[in-house]
């Protein structure tokens, strides 16, 4: 359904006159992956690793340097922003603060109404009608279209906002942190809820998160970014079984579980800034698998096992690895 | 456990009187802390988590008043101190804070030494009394203490900390200065507000091993205040969860997350995504402390609830280091 080949987005750089250049960022670097039909691919990794920025490039929000992007078969990358959105239109996204993203002098039903006219459905009596038959997929009252954000709850704004893009019945579905923020007993009904809206309208869904025991819960598939690059890539099961990479391993070791764990700690210290990245593999600085040949050449994302691939020498070479330190 | 109770707190009751009348953001708030012990304080948001930390510091703001309750800190009640004794001798001093948001917490224009050395001007290190102007010779003996303190919680390169702007320093790194700055005045409780909420796993991870260490080094006792029962499950010894102002259940971290009592904790942690089975929520909303209902705040959202639960509030019976706030617990 969406496939993303070698796609590189980078920032800054630029030489303007007589000014400093701005530092170059490689916010993300040669990131390959496929999402089929219907399947849920989660994106991890930790604040600044370039989820959310995969993410706005994918949408056609900023411009990829590099790399393709195909969609249902057909190649939607290498346009200018205004096209390269329009041949993305099968693409939506959920915003992680669905309360900065309503307007406060809005009501409800205007904002979705809106969405709905912008992308040229003109018929009014359609929209009202497509309105509440979204608005009762996720569970709210077709009343709340009355209401203004702030009269809802952070629960129902992120419903609103599923509401909002589900309203286009879009092919793809990016969720950008659809939980972040919420309450334990909110973060469920919501989790649920996405889950039933899966199989309602059969939704590829990109799931982006930094939290790894929701990402187990509601993913297929899970890919683990660190520093912009794709550092292992496998089926749920698999990442959370056998780990391979060690910083995949030390994220897990580091989710606050319900189980007590015995090494709570693996790694130390913060990741490099993205404008000055290590040479070779980016991790090195704080692997404790590392060796001389890490910092030689970034490693290549290889395949270990069926679907399951590693960015990592240690990993690749010997298929004893340790074990892995969650149970 | 039969270490002695370093902070107690009895049926505290705080409210809000406005012009919708009387709002209770706590209400029969129930609390032990042992010397050395890391307590954890679990609850949703609008539980009075953070209420309950600015009782203790006697920082309520003004339109709130203590109703009834006491809180006792090595037997005295703190709620009957003045205002100066509080600042002199408690907020800071005896007891220190470590802020939620380690991005919001320091003043981006000042270096990082300027604002720990205003800490300790008012909270003082041992045997200085604070307040006033320092000294030249208070000012070595601070920056030494704070370098000290910054080398316990293990930031690299402790000595160029004080001189540097706090852009310059990650989350954890901060989150990190902030418990330094706490640490400081030896104090014998910390109270941390969801220190752990802002940052990522890798460094929340990181932050929890810190603060179990620094319990264990200096022997200071803490309250956790945290909505995350992985958390809980990680750092604490045992857990207080409140729901709707009202303390409902008490006991040891692996007990409380492994056989809840509490209706609203085993619905709680049904919706931890780690927990097997389906996650389903937990229907309704929380009750405004506005409208509370009566008898068990929970009953209107609990499974198994009878028509007593909205009589009277059931009290919060202990038994064997367990003490739960429902009619169907049976202690013997």
């Amino acid at each position: 359904m969406l496939a993303v080949e070698d796609l590189s987005t980078v920032f800054g750089g630029k030489r303007r006159f007589l000014a400093k250049p701005t530092p170059l960022v490689r916010a993300v670097s040669q990131v390959s992956f496929e999402v089929n039909e219907g399947e849920a691919l989660g994106i991890v990794g930790e604040s600044g690793c370039g989820k959310s920025t995969l993410a706005k490039t994918i949408l056609g929000l900023i411009r990829e340097a590099s790399g393709q992007i195909r969609l249902g078969g057909k190649t939607v990358s290498g346009l200018d922003p205004k096209a390269a959105r329009a041949a993305r239109g099968d693409i939506q996204y959920v915003h992680q603060d669905p309360g900065a993203a309503l307007d406060p002098w809005w009501r409800i039903g205007s904002t979705l109404d809106e969405t709905l006219a912008i992308h040229g459905l003109d018929d009014k009596a359609e929209r009202t009608r497509r309105i509440d038959q979204m608005l009762e997929a996720v569970g709210l009252d077709p009343s709340m279209k009355k209401r203004y954000p702030h009269e809802l709850s952070g629960g129902q704004q992120r419903r609103v906002g599923l509401a909002r893009t589900l309203a286009l019945r879009p092919k793809v579905v990016i969720l950008d942190e659809p939980t972040s923020g919420l309450d334990l007993s909110v973060q469920a009904s919501v989790l649920a809820l996405i889950t039933s809206l899966r199989q309602q309208f059969g939704l590829t869904v990109l799931f982006i998160s930094h939290d790894l025991s929701v990402v187990k819960r509601m993913c297929d598939r899970v890919a683990v970014i660190y520093l912009g690059r794709i550092v292992e890539i496998a089926p749920t099961q698999a990442l959370f079984g056998e780990p391979r990479h060690p910083y995949t391993r030390a994220l897990l070791a580091s989710a606050p579980r319900l189980t007590k764990q015995t090494h709570p700690v693996s790694i130390t210290g913060d990741p490099p800034s993205p404008t000055t990245l290590p040479p070779g593999c980016a991790f090195h600085t704080r692997c404790p698998l590392a060796m001389k040949t890490c910092t030689a050449a970034v490693p290549p994302l290889d395949a270990v096992k069926d679907q399951h691939k590693v960015a990592c020498l240690a990993a690749v070479k010997t298929d004893a690895i340790p074990a892995p330190i969650t149970s | 456990m039969t270490r002695e109770a370093l902070l107690k707190i009895n049926g505290l009751k705080v409210s809000v009187f406005g012009d919708e009348g009387e709002a209770s953001i706590l209400d029969h708030v129930e609390l032990e802390l042992k010397r050395g012990e890391i307590l954890g304080v679990v609850g949703e948001s609008g539980c009075g988590k953070s209420t309950l930390m600015r009782a203790i510091l006697g920082l309520l703001p003004q339109s709130a008043q203590i109703v009834s309750g006491e809180i006792l800190f090595r037997g005295e009640n703190l709620l009957s101190l003045s205002k100066a004794d509080m600042a002199r001798r408690i907020r800071g001093r005896a007891v220190g804070f470590v802020p939620q948001d380690p991005f919001l917490a320091f003043n981006p224009v000042f270096t990082v030494g300027k604002q720990m050395m205003e800490i300790l001007r008012w909270s003082g290190i041992p045997g200085h009394r604070p307040g006033g102007r320092l000294s030249r010779e208070r000012v070595r003996q601070h920056r030494a203490r704070l370098i000290e303190m910054f080398r316990a919680v293990q930031i690299p390169d402790a000595e160029t900390v004080l001189d540097r702007y706090p852009h310059q320093f990650s989350g954890g790194q901060r989150q990190r200065i902030l418990i330094a700055g706490a640490l400081a005045a030896q104090p014998e409780i910390i109270l941390a507000d969801e220190p752990t909420t802002a940052l990522d796993v890798t460094t929340q991870a990181q932050i929890l091993t810190l603060l179990n260490d620094l319990s264990d080094q200096f022997g200071v006792s803490i309250l956790f205040v945290t909505h995350d029962f992985g958390a809980v499950a990680q750092l604490c010894h045992r857990v207080s969860v409140m729901y709707a102002g009202q303390t409902v259940e008490v006991g040891t971290a692996d007990h409380v997350i492994n056989r809840p009592q509490h209706p609203y904790t085993s619905a709680l942690i049904d919706c931890h995504p780690d927990h097997i089975g389906d996650l389903v929520g937990i229907p309704g909303q929380v009750a405004s402390p506005l409208s509370a209902p009566p008898g068990c705040r929970f009953h209107p959202r609990c499974a198994v609830a009878q028509a007593r639960c909205s009589a009277a509030r059931p009290p919060l019976t202990a038994h064997e280091g367990r003490a739960v706030s429902c009619i169907h617990w049976a202690a013997p």
